[in-house]
């Protein structure tokens, strides 16, 4: 049944009195003291659920281990992780119905499953991995064989449907899935319609490659730093893209800000003298949460940190001698290639004077209650020709897209190796092994090291390749080489003494490969900035430091910004916002008025000074950063660029200030005198939520009151932000202190579902209980789960 | 005398069946009751309403009380509705039992079709008694 296109609970199932949603209410957080007696262990496993509901699972080798990691995670998170595999493998509309179906389609086409099946080989042919995602995939099934209806999470109930076998593709698909999440976008449609508005001039004043024309930035390896020389070579073709030949496309938006902070400080700069490390991804704030807490022990094997439900070891945690985080190496892996098809049958397209037959996958959507859609993608050697850049099945019929995340890959062998590294040396095996979505990792060692790899497979480009479309009928273009995993931007023990990574550049214009991506310019040099003052450093130094509010960006313009104004030309009613603005501290705290001012103010004028790119065609632009505009607000005010086109006189920056603060002063009190009693505040203004994957808001938490943005080292943003904020002290006894912005509970009725919501929201943390040995972790009497051999 | 058995036949048995049943108990029962014991329309579909309500609402209350109290309020609000979890647990009874209700009153109307009435005299028009069936 359906009230227009949203489809309306089964009520008889649903609120079945013994079976229904009650069940799932009354049976919350029973049931962590149970014995299972199951076909699928080798031996006895324990698992030790402490006060937050973290599962330390103790075994006595390692198929158990991950059997039993297979078993527990779907016993918490059995919903989120059938929920995420269809999102990945466009199959929404099979629960769904109609509703998705857009959204299946253009996955499908994005050809994310193909990728998954081409990495299901290497998990299968690799001796370490394959024993890993086999246990692993037996315990999730286990687990639902033996599940009975009542027993299905909640969200089964409502959305009428069932759960299904878990495989090695699914756990493959969810890790491409990351990588699409990660670099599923790119900006080569946008720069090639820009660089038809706007020009080259303009262009490279406005999108620059920033580590080669400023010297303000700060890379991860820091400046200066010397690299050998380059192993490979590209080929250069005679023009780099095909801006002067192509008619503009219509796109997506780019989202910039998905992010994430880390860094490592040697023992010199701590009170301890043992090192720290830090690290918090930036993701969308969703329920239930990303990420599941566990420990990991079997003899060898001591890991703690958070797992991707759907995929077997911890992703980002320590053992007994390591610990490492990753932030997004934010690198363009995805270039678009303009192909010349023969005939309208698309049977061939031209490449080096012949013609190529290309291969075809044919999609059958399923959507509830309605026929099946059947969908074609054509593949080309680049890979899929993505028939609707995205929303118009009308344009983009000649685009196919080469992307990293296609290419065969085993990221999980990198998390096996990571949890079970010793030292540096086998940090560096398992990060070389690491494709896509090209991650920085971070890493320090009881033993005193501190390093950080920019790793990733990346092609070898040739100067500005990838920026733009670019011509998919010679083999100049397409990558021909990858820089070896050896030269790939890497620092070990700094002078500085400690690493750090923000989605900046990862190298200065010295590196001897080319690279572009949109990197972020203020997070990183604020972190640069304050660690390299910090001495004595303690856990606490950190704990403040993770959730710094001091808005850099702010710093840097807006002097400059208040400079244009006339004070005794603002109106008295405005005159708050003015002074306000005037003894700001840059912090973007929750209770800060003058910080949404700053925010709304600076949107305004940005908005104000891209009238070049409005047009009358449908097209997607980027603007430019905040930090280019700074830049040229900098250096020049007078820029032809701040002249709006629609007006009759010629403007400066000076007058677009003006304008734009007099028009956000109305902005805000009109906001003031619509929320009545809310005031005016960062906290009320940006609204933070974490919300339910199928946006059910009983079931999400809106209007959360913290501070920090995305390019505030304290990254929450509206839907994004710190997903998971990690401190290992690497003592000979580890110590390390984490939270994520939920709980470890799936059940939207469990009190652990939203457990670590409001210390997250405070900046506070937990004591992370690394218990070495079944023993202990047992004489802290907290619940425990035996799994028995039957 | 007849309305209180019939009220505990579908009110307890519905409690019972529905432990081991899906909710479409609900319907089965009252329709069966209706179909074998002889009651007006009218009996027929309040027997089957109060029995299903009672059943519904008794065994809903039975788990709700035991730690689904706030989760009950949170799934009100799934269906928009601006309610308390156990006047939710109310509305949703009162849903299954019109339910229920409906089921017996057909259970009923059919007896009246295919069942031959055991004393034609009873009726003023020499024809079977259709009771409230409307025609």
């Amino acid at each position: 049944m359906r009230i227009g296109s949203k489809p309306i609970p089964p009520l008889g199932k649903l609120t079945h009195p013994y079976w229904g949603y009650l069940y799932n209410g009354a049976s919350a957080d029973k049931g962590l003291d149970k014995s299972f007696t199951l076909n699928g262990v080798k031996d006895e496993v324990t698992i030790v659920y402490d006060d937050r509901m973290v599962p330390h699972i103790y075994a006595k080798n390692e198929t158990d281990l991950f059997f039993a990691q297979g078993y527990v995670t779907a016993q918490h998170r059995l919903w989120q992780m059938d929920l995420q595999v269809r999102v990945a493998a466009g199959r929404l509309s099979e629960i769904l119905g109609t509703l998705t179906v857009g959204m299946d389609a253009n996955t499908r086409n994005k050809g994310l499953a193909w990728a998954a099946e081409n990495s299901v080989k290497v998990f299968e042919n690799d001796p370490i991995t394959k024993p890993i995602v086999d246990a692993y995939t037996a315990g999730v099934n286990e687990y639902i064989e033996q599940l009975s209806f009542k027993e299905y999470p909640v969200e089964y109930k409502i959305l009428n449907y069932a759960p299904e076998k878990w495989s090695t593709f699914k756990s493959a698909l969810l890790l491409k899935y990351m990588g699409d999440m990660l670099t599923g976008r790119s900006t080569d449609i946008q720069m090639t319609n820009a660089m038809i508005a706007l020009g080259e001039e303009n262009v490279n004043l406005l999108y620059p490659d920033f580590n080669k024309v400023d010297t303000i930035i700060s890379p991860i390896v820091p400046r200066g730093t010397a690299y050998a020389p380059p192993s490979q070579f590209p080929d250069t073709p005679s023009t780099i893209g095909l801006y002067n030949k192509v008619a503009p496309y219509d796109t997506l938006k780019y989202i910039d800000g998905i992010g994430s902070n880390n860094w490592a400080v040697s023992g010199a700069k701590t009170k301890t003298g043992r090192p720290i490390l830090c690290n918090d991804p930036h993701l969308g704030l969703n329920l239930p949460s990303i990420w599941f807490e566990m420990q990991l022990n079997s003899p060898g094997y001591n890991t703690y940190g958070v797992t991707i439900p759907g995929s077997p070891a911890i992703i980002i945690g320590f053992n007994d001698s390591i610990s490492w985080g990753v932030t997004n190496g934010t690198q363009d892996v995805l270039d678009y290639y303009k192909v010349k098809f023969k005939d309208s049958s698309k049977k061939e397209y031209l490449f080096e004077g012949k013609w190529m037959p290309v291969s075809t996958r044919i999609e059958e959507i399923k959507i509830k209650g309605k026929k099946s859609r059947i969908d074609t993608t054509i593949f080309t050697h680049y890979g899929p020709v993505l028939r609707h850049v995205f929303n118009d099945d009308t344009v983009g019929t000649d685009l196919a897209i080469r992307w990293s995340v296609h290419d065969p890959s085993n990221e999980l062998k990198t998390f096996v190796l990571l949890n079970r590294a010793k030292n540096y040396d086998q940090y560096v095996d398992a990060v070389k092994n690491f494709e896509s979505p090209g991650q920085n990792f971070v890493f320090a060692s009881v033993s005193g090291d501190i390093a950080i790899w920019h790793s990733g497979k990346y092609p070898v480009r040739f100067n500005e390749q990838g920026k733009y479309i670019m011509d998919g009928s010679k083999q100049v273009y397409q990558w021909n080489k990858f820089i070896p995993k050896d030269e790939n931007p890497h620092v070990k023990n700094p002078p500085r003494n400690f690493v750090s990574s923000a989605n900046q550049h990862p190298t200065d214009g010295t590196y001897p490969y080319y690279y572009y991506g949109r990197f972020e310019h203020y997070r990183n040099r604020r972190i640069n900035g304050v660690l390299s003052k910090l001495d004595s450093i303690t856990i606490e130094d950190m704990m403040k430091f993770q959730n710094d509010n001091y808005n850099l960006q702010a710093e840097e313009s807006l002097p400059i910004m208040l400079a244009a104004l006339d004070s005794t030309t603002i109106k008295p009613e405005h005159k708050k916002y003015y002074e306000g603005l005037k003894s700001w501290n840059y912090l973007m705290d929750p209770g800060s008025m003058p910080a949404v001012a700053y925010e709304a103010w600076f949107r305004q004028f940005s908005t104000s000074c891209w009238d070049e790119f409005t047009t009358n065609l449908p097209l997607q632009y980027d603007y430019p950063q905040p930090y280019a505009l700074i830049r040229i607000l900098k250096l020049y005010p007078e820029h032809k660029l701040f002249d709006n086109k629609f007006s009759n006189k010629i403007e400066t920056a000076k007058d677009l200030l003006i304008e734009s603060f007099n028009s956000t002063c109305i902005d805000l009190s009109n906001w003031e005198t619509k929320k009545g009693e809310t005031p005016l505040t960062w906290g009320n203004f940006k609204g933070t939520s974490v919300v339910h994957m199928a946006k059910l808001a009983p079931f999400s938490v809106y209007d959360i009151q913290i501070g920090g943005n995305g390019n505030i080292v304290n990254a929450a943003s509206d839907r994004w932000g710190p997903s998971w904020r990690m401190i290992v002290s690497m003592e000979d006894e580890i110590k390390a202190y984490g939270v994520y912005p939920g709980g470890q509970s799936g059940n939207p009725a469990s009190k652990y579902y939203i457990h670590g919501l409001e210390k997250w929201t405070k900046g506070e943390y937990f004591e992370l209980n690394f218990w070495k040995t079944k023993d202990i972790a047992i004489s802290k009497k907290m619940s425990v789960q035996t799994l028995n051999k039957k | 005398m007849k309305f209180i058995i019939k009220l505990l036949l579908i009110g307890v048995g519905s409690f019972f069946a529905l432990q081991i049943f899906p909710w479409w108990t609900i319907i089965v029962i009252p329709f069966a009751v209706n179909l074998f014991v002889k009651t007006k329309g009218s009996g027929a579909f309040l027997t089957s309403f109060l029995g299903i309500f009672l059943a519904w609402f008794i065994a809903s209350y039975t788990l709700y009380s035991a730690g689904a109290e706030a989760f009950s309020t949170k799934m009100a609000r799934v269906f928009s509705l601006p309610v308390s979890g156990l006047l939710f647990i109310m509305i949703t009874s009162a849903i299954m039992a019109l339910v229920g209700a409906l089921a017996g009153f057909t259970g009923n109307a059919f007896r009246n079709i295919f069942v031959k009435p055991k004393d034609r005299s009873k009726s003023k028009y020499g024809r079977p008694d259709y009771g409230q069936y409307p025609r």
